[in-house]
């Protein structure tokens, strides 16, 4: 077999080229001295003979060199033979070697762990069955799908003919109980099709029978199942319970599963219960009973789909519009100006992530690029000082093309150990950057150094050896195959690649340090706002949510709640204390239509919305939110009173303009036979949603009046609010024992952690800025001793002729500068061009900010300047003497 | 003596080196004289030409080299076609003709 007979000649040519050459050798001396023996023998003298011999033989170098090439296997020889001349030449210079690969692995680390989490995080698709045909359906085109009524979704299922299976789904915050102490859980309510159309198979037992909503079944998560079950396989059949009673576990998930419908916002559901999506809504428990009938107006249902099979996003959303029209004109008064988006789910739940992740990515990616220039520059100031050993190969016959390979082979090994490194070092460090990202980013605890990720390390890799052996290259031609030319042209043209670079890492630099000078003055900004509470240092929160039996009637809630809050101002240390049903920052949202008497019933799309809150009294004293007008809320507004409700200042202006609120009546929905409330108070603002976003119409409900089973508490303590925990524990239990109470911390932490990402991203952009800053010093700096030290002719000439040392130094000084105002402005450009992709993450700062990019040009100004000194100075100190006679 | 353009016979080459074998084992230095020998003087192989062309042949499985001792004493390396190379100088002598005759009908084309 021919193969066989080549792959046994490959291998010798390989592993046994030395007695292969040895042989040769052998082989010509043999038949040089044959046919000096026959030159002999004709008569020559042996001299003559053996100059006649080797005349016949045409140079046995080249024929030797000949024979290697016609080797199989030969091409692959010498690349072998470059890998280890390469590794040789990296071990003699240790300290060019440490620092080259030191820089690279950093650049490529970073970039790959980085890259780890964006691929699990926007990239990796969702844990369900064809993930890529699940969309969301949204009122709304733009940003991210939002809740669905009742009554609309029920439409969606039954009419959409685009989709193959709508599905609801909803939270509900409920406790399990048993066990040593109850635990306050958030659960999944979802219709009964759902995992059905996710495509998505219990791991044990089963999911939710399709159509069979009344049922009292569960499925637990896998986490849920492991921390309080132990992951005990009898579980499933088992009942357990719940505050609403008892569910039998009909099944447990995948661990593999996860749902993050608002992106990382709010906790993901650890049990999932089945939720009547018919006829009648499941709505939150409490929920007032006439308003069960507004089954439109009322938004909480996230519906997701899955496409009919073979239609495409645009057909579905074609189909979707026909919809919207219709249940427009069928129920003009909730649906005209509301259309039907789908989502697709993958975009859904990356939403928020995308930008700032994108953002980390390229700042990065930036800072790699700057140091791959560095080790180019520095690789080309070795080529440059080899120019000598390089002249000599090519003048003795080795192809411009050999050496160039040389080169990339020298390139790609520097680029593989670095890239080894780095991924090694991305690997290690992963979970440690993991673990310092806000939490709420979805699926980040996923990220790891996966197929993929390896794929775009040797692709950096690749880049970086391509990037690095380029200039080599292009300067290998410049090399003359005369050894007698002497370098005397050294200036301009000569240096132009190694100026191409550094102008690139400065203008990189710059973007990234303008970046980082972006994020940091948004979150500075972010952190000057006022959200509108008084010294915020002294408040302690926890989150409540009712058990069932404190829940079963609206009026046993409002008993609770009314005790525990007296309790809880009697406990020493307490200030003031209250309640509502979501605080501020918490991003809960709960909204309603506004109906004001003896006013025409809004026009659909005319803003008539506005947050609502059912309120215990005591709540404005406790945030220091002051009633401007009007009173507060009192204990006296009970269950039987009439019903009222305080407005915030935003609420006023946006209703009644200049005019006082006082005394009007409204009403929550479009029903005219739904009970009026009469607003009695008006108070200051405070921002609900989060510091970026500004006040919105807020309206305080009495608690009594609008049962909620669920409240979060605050409690004003005169020093330290973390040693009213106890007590507070202490008044729930005393009330009832099995009441837990959950998220027990201050104000403070609680607003940190709502500010946790932009405070991330800042401190992030700022370390890779850091980083950025000192590579390009690094680089200013080789270059600059490089330049010296090749013009050291020329700056003895000028010397000699009189120039002084300054003007020498102003020499290098003139000349980096110039490369360095160049970087400068390149960079301010691109800076300047990009800066559109980032306002979706800046607050309170234009991307155009001029104090940022002032400060930036300030700060790279000084830092090039520092680099540049030490070059100059020793530029400065060059003896002309020794200088003209090298 | 006229040198042939040793490109353009690198691969008719092998096929005369191979015959050259075929007849009887020889080293390097008695290929090239019988080459010289037999085409009376047209074609002179020189080292830079032959030993590629053994080597690259000695690779492919053909021909077969030992060292030995030649009759004169001297220590060479001897070729000796192999089975494989007999029925790859039979591919190459029937391409040849086939070549031979194409040339040859362009050449007396009117």
């Amino acid at each position: 077999m021919r193969w066989l007979t080549s792959l046994r000649s490959v291998w010798r040519t390989l592993f046994q080229s030395s007695r292969l050459d040895r042989d040769l050798d052998d082989e010509l001396r043999e038949y040089v001295s044959a046919l000096e023996q026959r030159h002999a023998a004709a008569g020559l003298p042996p001299a003559e003979a053996r100059r006649a011999a080797l005349i016949e033989c045409e140079g046995l170098e080249q024929t030797k060199e000949r024979v290697r090439d016609a080797r199989v296997g030969a091409a692959f020889e010498s690349v072998l033979y470059d890998m280890r001349h390469a590794v040789r030449g990296l071990r003699r210079n240790p300290g060019f070697a440490a620092a080259a690969i030191l820089t690279l692995a950093l650049g490529i680390g970073s970039t790959v762990a980085v890259f780890s989490i964006v691929r699990a995080v926007l990239l990796r698709p969702l844990p369900y069955s064809e993930p890529d045909r699940l969309v969301f359906v949204s009122d709304q085109r733009e940003g991210r799908a939002s809740s669905m009524s009742p009554g609309r979704l029920t439409d969606l299922r039954r009419r959409a003919d685009v989709l193959a299976g709508v599905a609801g789904s909803s939270e509900v915050p409920v406790t399990l109980i048993g066990g040593d102490h109850p635990e306050p859980l958030v659960a999944g309510t979802v219709s009964t099709d759902f995992f059905r159309i996710l495509g998505v198979k219990a791991a044990l037992g089963r999911t939710f029978d399709v159509g069979r909503e009344n049922q009292r079944v569960a499925v637990l998560t896998h986490g849920l199942w492991q921390r309080r079950f132990g992951g005990d396989p009898s579980v499933v059949g088992r009942d357990i319970t719940l505050d609403s009673g008892n569910h039998t576990v009909i099944g447990v998930l995948q661990q593999a599963f996860s749902w993050a419908p608002y992106g990382g916002a709010g906790r993901q559901p650890e049990l999932w219960l089945p939720a009547p999506v018919g006829e009648i809504p499941a709505v939150p428990p409490g929920t007032p009973v006439d308003r069960l009938t507004e089954l439109r107006d009322f938004y909480y249902f996230m519906s997701v789909a899955r496409m009919k099979p073979g239609l495409s996003l645009d057909q579905v959303n074609a189909g979707l519009a026909v919809l919207a029209g219709q249940l427009a004109a069928e129920h003009p008064a909730t649906d005209k100006s509301r259309g039907l988006y789908a989502v697709p789910a993958l975009r859904q739940v990356t939403a928020d992530a995308r930008t700032p992740l994108l953002l980390v990515l390229g700042a990065v990616f930036l800072v790699f690029a700057v140091a791959c220039a560095n080790v180019a520059n520095l690789l080309l100031g070795r080529t440059l000082a080899r120019r000598g050993e390089v002249a000599v190969r090519l003048a003795i016959g080795a192809g411009r093309g050999r050496l160039a390979r040389q080169f990339l082979v020298e390139a790609l090994v520097l680029a593989g150990v670095a890239a080894g490194l780095g991924t090694l070092l991305a690997y290690v460090g992963l979970a440690s950057l993991v673990s310092l990202v806000p939490a709420d980013i979805p699926r980040l605890s996923e990220a790891r150094v996966d197929g993929l990720v390896l794929a775009a390390a040797i692709l950096a890799a690749l880049g970086a050896a391509a990037t690095l052996a380029l200039v080599p290259v292009l300067e290998l031609r410049r090399i003359p195959a005369a050894l007698h030319e002497a370098s005397r042209r050294t200036s301009g043209r000569r240096r132009g690649g190694r100026t191409a670079l550094l102008i690139a890492e400065v203008a990189a630099t710059v973007t990234v340090v303008v970046g980082a000078g972006l994020l940091i003055r948004s979150f500075a900004a972010l952190q000057r706002v006022d959200i509108g509470v008084d010294r915020p240092e002294q408040l302690l929160t926890f989150n409540l949510a009712l058990s069932e039996a404190q829940s079963a009637t609206g009026t046993r809630m409002a008993q609770f709640y009314a005790e525990l809050a007296d309790r809880l101002r009697t406990v020493p240390g307490v200030r003031a204390a209250g309640g509502a049903m979501a605080l501020p920052l918490s991003g809960e949202d709960y909204n309603t239509t506004v109906h004001i008497e003896g006013r025409p019933d809004p026009a659909p799309g005319e803003n008539n919305r506005a947050g609502f809150q059912p309120t215990l009294p005591g709540y404005f004293a406790t945030l220091g939110l002051r009633v401007v007008a009007g009173r507060d809320l009192a204990a006296s507004d009970g269950a039987e009173a009439p019903r009222v409700a305080v407005v915030n200042e935003t609420f006023a202006r946006t209703f009644w303009g200049g005019q006082s609120p006082i005394g009007h009546r409204l009403r929550m929905s479009r029903n005219r036979s739904a009970p009026m409330l009469t607003v009695v108070g008006v108070v200051r603002d405070v921002r609900h949603r989060g510091p970026s976003e500004p006040a919105r119409a807020e309206m305080y409900l009495p608690a009594a009046q609008m049962a909620f089973p669920s409240m979060a508490f605050v409690l004003r303590a005169d020093g330290d609010p973390m040693r009213l925990v106890r007590a507070a524990r202490a008044a729930v239990a005393a009330i009832d024992p099995n009441q837990p109470i959950a998220d027990v911390q201050t104000f403070e932490t609680y607003v940190r952690r709502s500010m946790a990402q932009p405070r991330f991203l800042a401190g992030l952009l700022a370390g890779f800025g850091a980083l950025a800053l000192v590579l390009a010093a690094v680089g200013i700096y080789g270059v600059m001793s490089w330049t010296v030290v090749e013009r050291r002719r020329e700056i003895g000439v000028r010397m000699a002729a009189g120039a002084t040392p300054l003007a020498v130094a102003g020499l290098v000084l003139r000349d980096g500068g110039r490369t360095l105002a160049v970087g400068l402005a390149i960079g301010v450009a691109t800076a300047a061009g990009l800066g559109r992709l980032v306002s979706g993450v800046l607050f309170g700062v234009r991307p155009a900010d001029p104090v940022t990019y002032a400060s930036t040009v300030a700060v790279l100004a000084l830092v090039g300047a520092a680099a540049l000194w030490l070059p100059a100075y020793r530029a400065s100190r060059v003896d002309p003497v020794t200088a003209l006679r090298d | 003596m006229t040198k042939p353009a040793t490109e353009l016979l690198k691969g008719t080459l092998d096929m005369l080196v191979l015959r050259t074998l075929d007849l009887e084992p020889r080293h390097g230095l008695g290929v090239a004289d019988r080459i010289e020998q037999v085409t009376q003087g047209t074609f002179r192989v020189k080292p830079g030409s032959l030993f590629p062309a053994l080597h690259r042949l000695e690779q492919a499985g053909f021909i077969e080299g030992t060292w030995e001792k030649s009759p004169q004493g001297r220590r060479g390396k001897f070729y000796r076609l192999t089975a494989a190379g007999r029925r790859q100088l039979e591919t190459e002598r029937r391409n040849w003709a086939v070549i031979a005759v194409a040339v040859g009908q362009v050449l007396e084309a009117e």
